[in-house]
């Protein structure tokens, strides 16, 4: 009985529905530009410090190699 | 052709946009690089169904979240890779390497700007560790969704 509960709750889609979905905005292209200049006046330099950080995490893996 | 409720601009409008801004993004890390624009437009396409499917699975919203919006597209350019480099010098190696990477998740961080409107900056340690944890782990576009979550809040 109980198992056709669970049957019954997983088939009417509740179970699914329970799983919380924070409601969003229509994405148009103009959500880029916006996002683009957000970006560019809080955080120029990100573009620049992901490239370093990849050599810098090869200089790591270097140095923690050669302490082994 | 609108790609879904939520993505209400045409396939081909995204297709250029997104082109634009890696073009622009490419200048600023001083590599040349070549975009596939069937690989591309296959990103597209797989994002928009993913889209699709959320908003047939949760028909209580009106819009998928701006972190999953945003973390499926992150999911579906690393994975489909449409983005390679031309012109490297051997200290830009790196760059090469991982390309689909770092514009995955410069583009993915722009459009999550851009739906949020707002100015908060995230946790950029821990996205940039997510560079090499995208090139090499196993993702789904739904764990690159929840960790776009996590490093904003």
């Amino acid at each position: 009985m109980a198992n056709n509960n669970i049957a019954d709750a997983i088939f009417s889609g509740k179970i699914l529905n329970t799983v919380a979905q924070n409601d969003g905005v229509k994405v148009t292209v103009d959500a880029f530009d916006r996002g683009l200049e957000i970006l560019d006046e809080i955080d120029p330099n990100l573009v620049n410090r992901i490239a370093d950080s990849l050599s810098s995490d090869k200089d790591k893996k270097d140095t923690n190699k050669e302490e082994k | 052709m609108i790609c879904s409720h939520t993505l209400g601009s045409r396939k081909n409008d995204l297709l250029a946009k997104i082109t634009n801004i890696t073009n622009k993004k490419s200048k600023q890390l001083n590599i040349k690089i070549t975009i596939d624009n069937n690989i591309l437009a296959d990103v597209i396409q797989r994002w928009c169904d993913e889209i699709k499917k959320i908003e047939t699975i949760n028909q209580n919203i009106n819009y998928v979240s701006p972190f999953r919006v945003s973390g499926f597209l992150t999911f579906w350019i690393r994975k489909l890779k449409p983005f390679s480099v031309i012109k490297y010098s051997d200290k830009d190696i790196e760059k090469q390497i991982y390309v689909n990477e770092i514009f995955a998740l410069i583009i993915g961080l722009i459009l999550l700007y851009g739906l949020l409107n707002d100015k908060k900056k995230i946790n950029s340690g821990a996205f940039l560790r997510l560079l090499t944890s995208l090139r090499y782990n196993s993702m789904s576009p739904m764990s690159v969704a929840l960790i776009y979550e996590y490093l904003y809040e």
